[in-house]
C-alpha cells in the first residue's frame, strides 16, 4: 500500500511538473509522453492482470483515432470492432495471442494505407491520412494527464474488488477459476473491454493532441512501444509511465543529433527482453 | 443426490470408464484404487471438467451431463483437484475469497475467507503469496477454496497423495470437521486405509469399473 502510493506521488509531480516549467517544448514533450503512457497502461493491464501478452494495442489505438477522424459517430462500432479483433484472436490461445495479435496489428497497418474518403470530389485518407480539429497543447496536456490518472487509479483500485480477483484468478489457472464457478469467458471479455477502453481513449487523445492521424499510427513501434516501455522500467504499474516518459524524452532531445533515437532504445529492449524479464520478475517477488 | 448411469470415456483408444453406475444420496463415500482405474476421470467428469463419451449424470434430479465447470460450481458441486491449482500470484486469503464471490460481494467474501482460513489452520500464512506454500498447505487451501463455493457436494480428489504422515492427519481432521457441517462428499485415494476414517461407504474402482468394497 505504501508502495502504491509512492508510485501515485511519483506520477503525481511527473504530472505537475510541466505546469511549473511552462515551456512548450516540455509540454509538447509531456503531453506526447502521456498519451503513450495511457496506452501503455491499457496495454500493462491486459499483460499483467489478465495475462494475455499483446503486441497489438496499436489497433484500439488506431482504430479509434481513425473513427473519430472520419466520423465521431463511428467510435462505438470502432471500439466494439477492437473488442471483437481481440476476442477473435483469444480464441488460438494464449501463447498464440501475441504473434497472432502482432500479425494483425501489422496487416492493418499495411490496410490502412489504402482508407480513403471521397468527399465533394475530393479524396482525403491514404499515405496522408486525416485530419481533425486538434484541441491545442494546454488543453491537450491537462485533458489527457487527467485521462492517465484515472485510469493508473481505476486499475489500482480495481485489483481490490471482486472483478479484479476474477480477472487474476482466470490468469493464473483458468480450469480452477471455472471450477469455483468463475465465467472464465465472459471474464476474459471484460478484460479486453477494460484494455481497449483505455487504448480507445488514449488513441482518442492522441487525435485531439496532433490533429492529424495517418497509417504510422499502426506502426509496429506504436505496436511494440507499451512491451518495450514497461520493460525498461520494472514490473509495477508505474512502469510503462516511466519507460514513456523514458522513450519520449531522450527521443526528442537527440533527435537533431540523431533522428529515431527510439528505435535504438527498442533494438536493445528487445535484445535484452529476455534479461530485462527475469530481472524484473525477481525483483517483483 | 448424485447419480451416474453408465458413463464411459476413452482417451486415444483406451477406455479410462467402462459403465460407471453410481449413486450418492448423502455423506462421504470413498472411492479407492490403482493408479489409472479412471478415479479422477470419473470426478473430472462429474465436475464438469471432462465430457463423458456416454451416460447420464444427474445432480438433485437435474441432468448436468456435459455442463460446463462454471454451471457445476454454481449448482454446489465443488472439486479439489488432485494436484493443486492455486491463483500462485494470489494471496491465500484472496484464493479462499474469490470462491466466495459466486454468491457475496468482494467485502463480504474477504470477511468469510477469514473464517475459513482459521478452519483450515492458514490464517498465520493468509496474507502470503499462494505459490510460496508447501505441498500440504497448498492442499489445505485447495479444500478451503472448495468449502467456499459453499458446495453441496465436495469432489476430493486423492487429497492425501504426496502429504506426510503429519499433513495427511491435518487433511483428515478438515474432512471429519467438514462432514460434521453436513456436506456431502466423494473422496478417492489409493488405499482404502486412508479413507476408512471419514468415508461412510467405501467402493473399490479398477480398470474403469466400480464396486462396493
Amino acid at each position: 500500500m505504501v508502495v502504491l502510493k509512492g508510485d501515485f506521488a511519483v506520477i503525481l509531480a511527473i504530472l505537475l511538473l510541466p505546469l511549473f516549467i511552462r515551456d512548450s517544448f516540455v509540454v509538447s514533450t509531456a503531453t506526447l509522453a502521456v498519451i503513450y503512457s495511457i496506452l501503455s497502461l491499457s496495454w500493462f493491464f491486459m499483460e499483467k492482470e489478465a495475462g494475455w501478452n499483446s503486441l497489438a494495442h496499436s489497433i484500439p489505438f488506431g482504430i479509434a483515432a481513425y473513427a473519430i477522424a472520419i466520423n465521431p459517430a463511428l467510435i462505438i462500432p470502432a471500439f466494439s470492432l477492437s473488442i471483437l479483433l481481440f476476442t477473435a484472436i483469444s480464441f488460438f490461445g494464449r501463447d498464440k495471442f501475441v504473434f497472432t495479435s502482432f500479425i494483425i496489428a501489422i496487416v492493418l497497418w499495411y490496410l490502412s494505407h489504402y482508407i480513403t474518403l471521397s468527399l465533394n470530389g475530393k479524396v482525403t485518407g491514404g499515405e496522408e491520412g486525416f485530419s481533425f480539429q486538434s484541441i491545442g497543447l494546454w488543453e491537450s496536456y491537462l485533458l489527457s494527464s487527467s485521462v492517465l490518472l484515472i485510469f493508473f487509479t481505476s486499475f489500482l483500485l480495481l485489483r481490490r474488488t471482486g472483478l479484479g480477483l476474477k480477472i487474476e484468478a482466470v490468469r493464473d489457472d483458468e480450469i480452477a477459476a471455472r471450477s469455483i464457478g468463475i465465467h472464465a469467458f465472459k471474464v476474459r471479455i471484460v478484460s479486453f473491454t477494460i484494455s481497449v477502453f483505455a487504448a480507445t481513449v488514449a488513441g482518442i487523445c492522441y487525435l485531439l493532441y496532433f490533429g492529424h492521424v495517418s497509417p504510422e499510427i499502426f506502426s509496429i513501434e506504436v505496436a511494440l512501444l507499451p512491451f518495450v516501455a514497461s520493460l525498461i522500467a520494472g514490473n509495477r504499474w508505474i512502469s510503462p509511465i516511466i519507460g514513456c516518459y523514458i522513450i519520449v524524452i531522450v527521443s526528442r532531445a537527440f533527435s537533431g543529433i540523431l533522428p529515431e533515437t527510439h528505435l535504438l532504445i527498442y533494438a536493445a529492449v528487445l535484445i535484452l527482453s529476455p534479461k530485462l524479464r527475469r530481472w524484473w520478475n525477481a525483483s517483483t517477488h | 443426490m448424485l447419480q451416474l448411469i453408465d458413463v464411459s470415456k476413452v482417451y486415444s483408444g483406451n477406455v479410462v470408464l467402462r459403465g460407471i453406475n453410481f449413486r450418492l444420496e448423502s455423506g462421504f463415500a470413498g472411492i479407492y484404487g490403482p493408479n489409472g482405474s479412471g478415479k479422477s476421470t470419473m470426478l473430472k467428469i462429474i465436475a464438469g471438467i471432462e465430457k463423458p463419451d456416454c451416460g447420464r449424470i444427474f445432480f438433485e434430479g437435474e441432468d448436468i451431463t456435459g455442463k460446463s465447470p462454471e454451471k457445476v460450481a454454481r449448482m454446489g458441486i465443488s472439486i479439489v483437484h488432485q494436484i493443486p491449482r492455486p491463483f500462485r500470484n494470489m494471496s491465500v486469503i484472496e484464493n479462499v475469497a474469490t470462491s466466495f464471490l459466486m454468491r457475496k460481494s468482494y467485502r463480504e467474501a474477504m470477511e468469510l475467507a477469514l473464517e475459513i482460513c482459521e478452519f483450515i489452520g492458514l490464517r498465520n500464512k493468509m496474507n502470503l503469496k499462494a505459490g510460496l506454500l508447501s505441498q500440504g498447505e497448498l492442499r489445505l487451501l485447495e479444500i478451503g477454496r472448495a468449502l467456499a463455493t459453499q458446495p453441496k457436494l465436495m469432489l476430493l480428489d486423492e487429497p492425501f497423495s504426496g502429504l506426510d504422515v503429519e499433513n495427511a492427519k491435518r487433511v483428515i481432521r478438515i474432512l471429519k470437521k467438514i462432514k460434521r457441517e453436513g456436506v456431502n462428499a466423494i473422496v478417492t485415494a489409493h488405499r482404502m486405509k486412508l479413507l476408512r476414517d471419514v468415508a461412510d461407504v467405501s467402493y473399490q474402482m479398477r480398470g474403469g469399473r466400480i464396486a462396493e468394497g
